[in-house]
């Protein structure tokens, strides 16, 4: 069956303020290779606003090497639901508002043939994590200490054992612990 | 490369246009809209070199373009001819990714109406980045109009 997977970059405190980890190649060539085993992603409006701002555009910026661009294909091309009270529309490509509920989406989507399900956002991940509906988990530490931004799983008030399967180190120092729920 | 042209009434002095157009601080309010962390290097005199810089969001790293002063008549017009991109302090004005635009003119038209200052910009603009400037630029415009009226 799909498996619901999650992978967040932090700081080693925790943090996951989206300006402060080591954005290289490498980096981007994982989060390509782990989408690639994922057809669609779920994310919340804030998420879904950030990202709608830079990949659908990420070639008009300079800078934006092969691997960023392999990856904003990639991220462009998958199907995303939207989770948003206020959004009335979303344009970034396949791309949809959710229609129903979280629950009732994942469970509709579990029961259809697929690769996984990205839970693409820290807002659904706590919903998920809360409901214990999360299967795989890559935590992708940088090398960094850093008090700003919001800190992951801040509001998360049960205590979750994990199975580590293995890690991953690169050469930046990143590096990827990837967890099974038990 | 085809154009796109802009204008905004503006209830200001030309002088007051001109100075929240160009200088340091204002221009990074006003030019948030293209990207957060706007700024230039450089000076707006004629034939001077000038970098228009930010952050590329997913590196962090500073780009931007590397651009001529190729005109600058005060209060009535400014022309920037945009030579190619700059990124982590590397220029490039010869690559395929700029030849395309390369020699790309920007210009500012400053007129008076009345008291108020009719601002009028008109941009060569190849087809891949047309529809992003049309976005982007009434709102950047919207931005300077507000600094410009407060």
């Amino acid at each position: 069956m799909r498996k619901i997977i999650f992978a967040i970059n932090t700081t080693i405190n925790g943090s996951v303020d989206h300006t402060v980890g080591i954005a290289d190649d490498e980096l981007h060539d994982f989060y390509t290779d782990l989408l690639n085993s994922v057809d669609v992603v779920l994310m919340g409006r804030k998420t879904y606003q950030l990202m709608e701002s830079f990949w659908p555009v990420a070639h008009k910026y300079p800078g934006s090497t092969q691997s960023i661009l392999r990856f904003a294909d990639k991220y462009n091309s998958v199907k995303k639901i939207v989770f948003s009270d206020t959004l009335k529309e979303v344009k970034w490509q396949n791309s949809k508002l959710a229609d129903r509920n979280l629950q009732e989406i994942i469970s509709e989507l579990k029961n259809q043939d697929g690769k996984n399900i990205s839970a693409g956002s820290l807002s659904i991940a706590l919903q998920l994590l809360k409901l214990d509906l999360i299967d795989e988990f890559w935590f992708a530490v940088h090398p960094i200490v850093a008090e700003k931004g919001p800190h992951l799983f801040d509001g998360m008030d049960v205590i979750k054992k994990l199975n580590l399967i293995d890690s991953k180190t690169l050469s930046s120092g990143v590096v990827f612990h990837h967890y099974q729920n038990i | 490369m085809s154009k796109l042209n802009f204008s905004i009434l503006i209830d200001a002095p030309i002088s007051k246009v001109w100075d929240t157009m160009l200088e340091d601080k204002t221009y990074r309010e006003w030019t948030e809209a293209f990207t957060e962390g706007s700024y230039y290097k450089g000076d707006w005199s004629k034939g001077s070199k000038i970098l228009f810089l930010g952050p590329n969001p997913e590196t962090g790293k500073e780009g931007g373009m590397v651009s001529k002063i190729k005109d600058n008549k005060l209060h009535e017009f400014i022309s920037i001819e945009h030579l190619g991109e700059v990124y982590d302090g590397v220029e490039d004005t010869t690559s395929d990714r700029v030849k395309d635009w390369a020699g790309a003119l920007e210009n500012y038209t400053f007129a008076n109406k009345d008291g108020k200052t009719e601002l009028v910009v008109d941009l060569d603009i190849n087809e891949e980045f047309k529809e992003m400037f049309e976005g982007m630029w009434p709102k950047a415009l919207q931005k300077l109009k507000s600094l410009c009226e407060e």
